[in-house]
């Protein structure tokens, strides 16, 4: 048989799928030619492609030597190249056949597998710009970019796969990282329904944890195989669920790992156990020592076991984040200017837009919260919801409520819609908001955690303002207004418009099944309820000193943090030659009954306590505040003027002395510190429902 | 002698105030010529005064049956028909005046009151919505009194429309022409004069809830004067008129004119009482009398905005359903009741003596809502073999009012074999003995019990409270609190199921006397601190007063 007649026949056994018979034909006819560039090609392509690429290389380079204006013979060659691990070769032949046959999709897409990084990404935009439809380059153009973590346009690709199971698999992946669970849930349901994937499993874990359906996630992450991540993540899911102990035994022989860390950290400072916390925070943080949520967590950690210095040294590294700037307020020398200055550079990220122009004859109200659940804020909302005269407004929630109970599902019949937008991100949320035509957009957050100020950036209301939880101005020129009272901003310090409310700009819900106020044991007793990231250097110092005018006080703390001993001892050790007479408790179940044991409750600075001195009042217990500069110093004050307390607010150390002395040693009837609160203007909240109901046409 | 003679006897010795003496003067005449006309309508009448319900009717309906076009007759007869309880009768003959008559107010008041006694809330409502249009003054607020009450009973009506309704009535309300300006010394520490408005300083059941005020209030700091709208005057009376610093009636003034007294006499907290009951009047506070004015021991809100609160306790306020106007201010201590020391022993349960599982409820039938049947049938549903015994004095008399309720059980499944009427004992000590036959008692939705749960709570039995999201509905509720019986309090429907169905297993071993011992020990049996509660709330309104005059 002639080169020319085995060649024939081998194209035909190659084309019948007969490739061993081919490769025997292609062999002959090289060898019976040895100039025939196209049976050394042939030969060596069909050796390539049964995985000889050793035995292939030979007459493939032969062919290319033969005819080297060839693209197919340099195209074969380099994937043999590639499949011997000779990758910078095999890119070159790639090019060199590029330049060849420049609009030939296969060579381009063949040549973009063997880059990285943005290379590939440009290789794969290049094989895309010659055939828009081909899911390969798509697909591995979508990894390729989820690899470098730009997973908003790693989504974009995946979301153009929809048949894929491994596009599915990414979009969840790339969904959650952009905190689009509902999307990240769909899309790893989607792929699970091609057949159970681990990495399908994974994702839809996560997705569940992040919609507050732990349960089902823990169920997920039961699928997701063995892989290391997989602890973690599941220890995460719980951790938002307030389940911490089960995160602590999920992360139980979990190997070690930033993930891991961070976790921990979680689980122990949901525990209250801060101090565990900073320690996996730290190792956290040398693990990634980029990573600014794991400092910022570390920070965060250090102020609730009482080290605000270290705190504030870390988080002075850190860039600007709502957490650094909810973290200034604890800071005892921070100016209000200071305050303000910090809140507006942040804001200077999103830039002005226009508001949408809506007017409802029956105007919209709506709220955006992370914390309608058991919550400090509920205990305002509580008292204000229900007055919203509802035949004149339509109130909204867009909650971000990671996990609901039993406090949201109370809340839930005080609106007339309940939108999720956990799941959502900012521009979904705003898209969902800007199509139920709000009238009036309130922000119950600041910067605190799981806030939604990216949403208000949006302007998706024409009239937005922020009212509650946050101590201090949003830094948003998108938002109009703010809420509060002429005592807690007597010289406002803020980017939005203040909106003073008569009787205070707080309210309280009184528990029903709070006990009797009285007292138990001798005196004189001083107390706090405040967290310990309240308790400033300041605030200790000031204490001291109170301890020190009277010998025979004692003072009780009580705090999540003291559930653990090393907490304790640290903070004990700051009181110094006063730590005999202090007594730290840790978080009772019976919390209001403690103050039949307090005479006095002390209020911290510069961040005083809001329900804290509510529930104290409540017990009938007075309250001392000294007031400083900032609103998140004058809450205490705000509040004390407002129950009829003026005489309890301090202008300087001395006097905070001198009053807390004063009422230790005789303290007013409990009854009537009770009623004075009950008939105060606190206790009303339908004042501030109305004041909000009148935001929604403007001042 | 003849009977007409034996009859202008009858009728003089009535004007002499011998009704006895009348009353064998007209048997006499009767005597004579049984086909009396005045002798049969005088009898019925006198007997009507003596509570002889079954007589007049009798005496009436012969009368009627001469003079069949008589309305005098028949209205005679359809108010002794209404106060026997026999209210299917009653309805009747009131559609029968109005028919004749359609102008005639007091019919369709009277109608409406025959309605609710049958649980016909809404069309009991249409019928004093007619009153009202058809009356004025006075009587058109007493209409609306019906009216507005005529919702508190109803489980199908929203707080908000309770509100929409109550705002209907205060806005035909004269308001004060020009802004009132009180010279009341605004000083926090002073002493007060505290008035109080209510129709029911006599023997009623309101007067009960606010007699400590009196007995007990502290007199260095708060003076007492009282602006009483009760028509007659008993011993309660008496005894309120021993206890104030100042009396006066407000019987026949207007609105205005009862403020203007109320301002001249220097009160400075006005205290009105049970505004949505009995002939209580909102007009004189929306007239502005006191420069502080609260609205005490009522169940929902006044829709006016004169008052400087709406006091409530923490547990009735709760759960927030309400839509008041006012502001609520919560008084741990707002209801008092005094110990039953004339009450029978408490007794053995039933089922503890081998009878079968018996609840029991002796509420007003017109608090059983639908709502409460269907809960009611769903413990029985839970309880197999368990009857509901149901007693409010002769209130099941009438077979049609029998009927309708069994028949509403029936709809829910439940044989009415199991639900038992109990007639009679309108005296304390035998209405008490009811608690004797029953091992758990299942309190009323929306309107709960509250002289009734009182009661059976002092007979030792465990009374059942459904989930109540207003004040009105969580009376019982705030009552159980006091007296350390939370647990008594459902949060859902089947939550009130299964606590009913728990309490009628646990009933056995029920320490009823404990349960005594810890009513008679709670607060709720503690005057005194009832009256320091009230008073320091005056005293806070009132500081609140005067540093918004100074500021």
């Amino acid at each position: 048989m002639n080169a020319a007649d085995a060649l024939r026949d081998g194209l035909a056994a190659y084309q019948r799928g007969a490739k061993a018979a081919a490769l025997a034909l292609f062999a002959q006819a090289a060898g019976a030619e040895p100039g025939n560039a196209d049976a050394a090609y042939l030969h060596g392509f069909v050796l390539s492609e049964l995985g000889r690429d050793g035995e292939a290389l030979v007459p493939l380079e032969r062919a290319v030597a033969l005819v080297p204006g060839n693209a197919a013979y340099r195209g074969a060659l380099a994937l043999c190249l590639k499949g011997l691990g000779r990758i910078a070769a095999a890119r070159a032949e790639f090019e060199r056949a590029l330049a060849l046959a420049p609009n030939d999709i296969g060579l381009a897409f063949n040549y973009a597998n063997t880059l990285d990084g943005d290379a590939a990404i440009a290789a794969y935009t290049r094989v895309l710009a010659l055939d828009p439809a081909h899911g390969g380059a798509r697909l591995n153009r979508a990894n390729a970019l989820a690899a470098l973590g730009r997973w908003r346009e790693a989504f974009d690709d995946y979301a153009r796969l929809p048949g894929d199971p491994r596009a599915l698999i990414g979009l969840a992946g790339a969904a959650l990282h952009l905190d689009r669970a509902q999307v990240a849930h769909d899309a790893a349901q989607s792929a699970l329904g091609f057949g159970s994937d681990p990495s399908a499993w994974f994702n839809l874990g996560v997705a569940l944890g992040m919609l507050g359906l732990t349960d089902d996630a823990i169920a997920a992450f039961g699928k997701a195989g063995d892989d290391p991540k997989v602890a973690p993540a599941k220890a995460t899911a719980l951790n938002r669920a307030h389940r911490y102990d089960a995160a602590l035994k999920a992360l139980d022989g979990a190997g070690p790992g930033f993930d891991t860390s961070m976790a921990l950290g979680n689980a122990q400072a949901g525990r209250g156990f801060y101090t565990a916390a900073t320690d996996a925070f730290a190792q956290a943080a040398a693990l990634r020592p980029d990573d600014t949520d794991a400092a910022m967590n570390h920070a965060n950690a250090l102020l609730y076991r009482g080290e605000a210095d270290q705190a504030n040294a870390l988080l002075a590294r850190l860039p600007v984040s709502s957490s650094t700037l909810y973290a200034l307020s604890y800071a005892d020398a921070i100016t209000a200017e200071a305050l303000l200055e910090a809140h507006r550079d942040w804001a200077k990220r999103f830039a002005p837009v226009v508001a949408p122009a809506i007017r409802n004859t029956r105007p919209r109200i709506g709220y955006v919260s992370a914390d309608f659940c058991a919550h400090s804020c509920a205990h305002v909302l509580r008292a204000t919801l229900p007055h919203h005269d509802r035949a004149k407004f339509e109130i909204h929630a867009f909650s971000n409520v990671a996990a609901e109970d039993a406090v949201t599902a109370e809340l839930k019949a005080h609106f007339d819609h309940w939108h999720a937008i956990a799941g959502l991100d900012d521009e979904a949320a705003a898209d969902l908001i800007r199509r139920a035509r709000i009238d009036l957009l309130i922000d119950l957050s600041g910067h605190t955690g799981g806030h939604r100020l990216g949403v208000f950036a949006r302007k998706p209301a024409p009239r937005q303002a922020t009212w509650l939880g946050y101590p201090a101005t949003t830094g948003l020129s998108q938002i109009d207004f703010r809420l509060v009272d002429r005592v807690s901003d007597p010289a406002p310090s803020m980017t939005e418009t203040p909106v003073f409310v008569d009787g205070g700009f707080l309210a309280y819900a009184p528990p029903a099944d709070a006990p009797d106020p009285s007292r138990n044991g001798a005196g004189p007793v001083f107390g706090s309820f405040n967290n310990l990231a309240k308790l400033s250097p300041a605030t200790i110092a000031l204490w001291s000193k109170l301890l020190r005018a009277m010998p025979d006080a004692k003072l009780i703390l009580k705090a999540r943090s003291f559930e653990e001993s090393a907490t304790r001892d640290a903070i004990l050790a700051k009181f110094g030659d006063v730590a005999s007479r202090v007594e730290l408790h840790g978080w009772l179940g019976a919390h209001l009954d403690l103050y039949r044991k307090i005479d006095v409750a002390l209020d911290p600075l510069p961040y005083n306590g809001t329900i804290t001195t509510f529930e104290a009042l409540w017990m009938g217990v007075p309250v001392v505040t000294l007031p400083g500069r900032t609103h998140a110093a004058r809450v205490g004050a705000s509040i004390l003027s407002h129950a009829d307390f003026g005489g309890w607010i301090a202008k300087d150390e001395a006097a905070f002395v001198d009053i807390a002395m004063r009422l230790a040693k005789t303290p007013p009837s409990r009854e009537d510190v009770r009623a004075r609160f009950a008939a105060s203007p606190l206790t009303d909240g339908k004042r501030i429902a109305r004041a909000i109901e009148k935001l929604t046409a403007g001042l | 002698m003849t009977a007409d003679a034996l009859h202008a006897e009858g009728t003089a010795l009535l004007a002499r105030q011998d009704r006895d003496g009348a009353i064998l003067k007209y048997e006499a005449a009767l005597t004579l010529d049984p086909l009396h006309l005045p002798s049969l309508v005088d009898l019925g009448v006198a007997k009507y005064w003596k509570r002889d319900y079954a007589r007049a009717i009798e005496l009436f309906t012969a009368a009627l049956t001469l003079r069949p076009a008589d309305r005098a007759i028949a209205i005679n007869l359809a108010h002794a028909l209404a106060d026997d309880m026999r209210h299917v009768a009653a309805e009747r003959l009131w559609r029968a005046l109005i028919a004749d008559d359609p102008s005639l107010a007091h019919a369709y008041y009277q109608l409406g009151s025959a309605l609710m006694w049958q649980m016909r809330h809404r069309e009991a409502r249409e019928s004093f919505r007619r009153a009202i249009e058809l009356s004025q003054g006075a009587v058109r607020r007493k209409m609306w009194r019906a009216y507005l009450n005529a919702f508190l009973y109803d489980d199908a009506v929203h707080p908000q429309e309770i509100r929409s309704r109550n705002a209907e009535f205060v806005a035909e309300l004269p308001k004060p022409e020009a802004p009132v300006v009180f010279a009341n010394p605004p000083d926090p520490g002073r002493k007060l004069r505290i008035g109080y408005s209510s129709a029911d300083f006599r023997a009623h059941s309101a007067a009960r809830s606010f007699r400590a005020l009196f007995e007990f209030r502290d007199r260095a700091n708060f003076e007492i004067h009282v602006y009483s709208e009760a028509a007659t005057e008993d011993s309660v009376t008496r005894e309120f008129r021993a206890l104030a610093d100042g009396w006066r009636s407000t019987v026949g003034l207007d609105g205005a004119q009862a403020a203007a007294m109320i301002r001249a006499d220097g009160i400075d907290v006005l205290v009105t009482m049970a505004q949505h009951f009995d002939d209580n009047r909102l007009d004189i506070p929306v007239m502005r009398a006191a420069p502080v004015q609260i609205n005490a021991f009522d169940v929902a809100t006044s829709a006016s905005d004169v008052f400087d609160a709406f006091l409530a306790e923490p547990t009735m306020a709760a759960a927030r359903g309400d839509a008041f106007t006012e502001r609520v201010v919560r008084s741990r201590r707002v209801y008092v009741h005094a110990p039953l020391e004339a009450a029978p022993p408490v007794a053995v349960p039933p089922s503890a003596a081998g009878a079968a599982i018996a609840f029991g409820s002796a509420n007003n039938p017109i608090k059983i809502s639908g709502r409460a049947i269907a809960l009611w049938a769903r413990v029985l549903a839970a309880v197999p073999g368990s009857m509901l015994r149901l007693k409010f004095y002769n209130a099941y008399r009438e077979e049609a009012t029998r009927l309708g309720l069994l028949n509403r059980f029936s709809a829910h499944g439940i044989d009415p074999a199991r639900i038992v009427f109990e007639l009679g004992g309108v005296e304390t000590d035998g209405h008490l003995r009811f608690y004797e036959r029953v091992d758990v008692a299942l309190d009323a939705t929306p309107f709960t019990g509250s002289t009734t749960t009182f009661e059976a709570l002092w007979m030792g039995v465990p009374v059942v409270t459904p989930p109540g999201r207003t004040v009105l509905s969580r009376w019982t509720a705030g009552m159980l609190t006091r007296v350390g019986r939370p647990d008594l309090i459902a949060t859902s429907d089947d939550h009130f199921v299964a606590l009913a169905a728990d309490q009628a297993a646990k009933a056995k071993h029920q320490d009823r006397a404990a349960l005594r011992e810890a009513v008679r020990n709670s607060a709720l049996c503690d005057p005194r601190a009832q009256a320091r509660d009230f008073e320091r709330i005056y005293r806070a309104l009132w500081r609140r007063y005067c540093a918004k005059v100074r500021a």
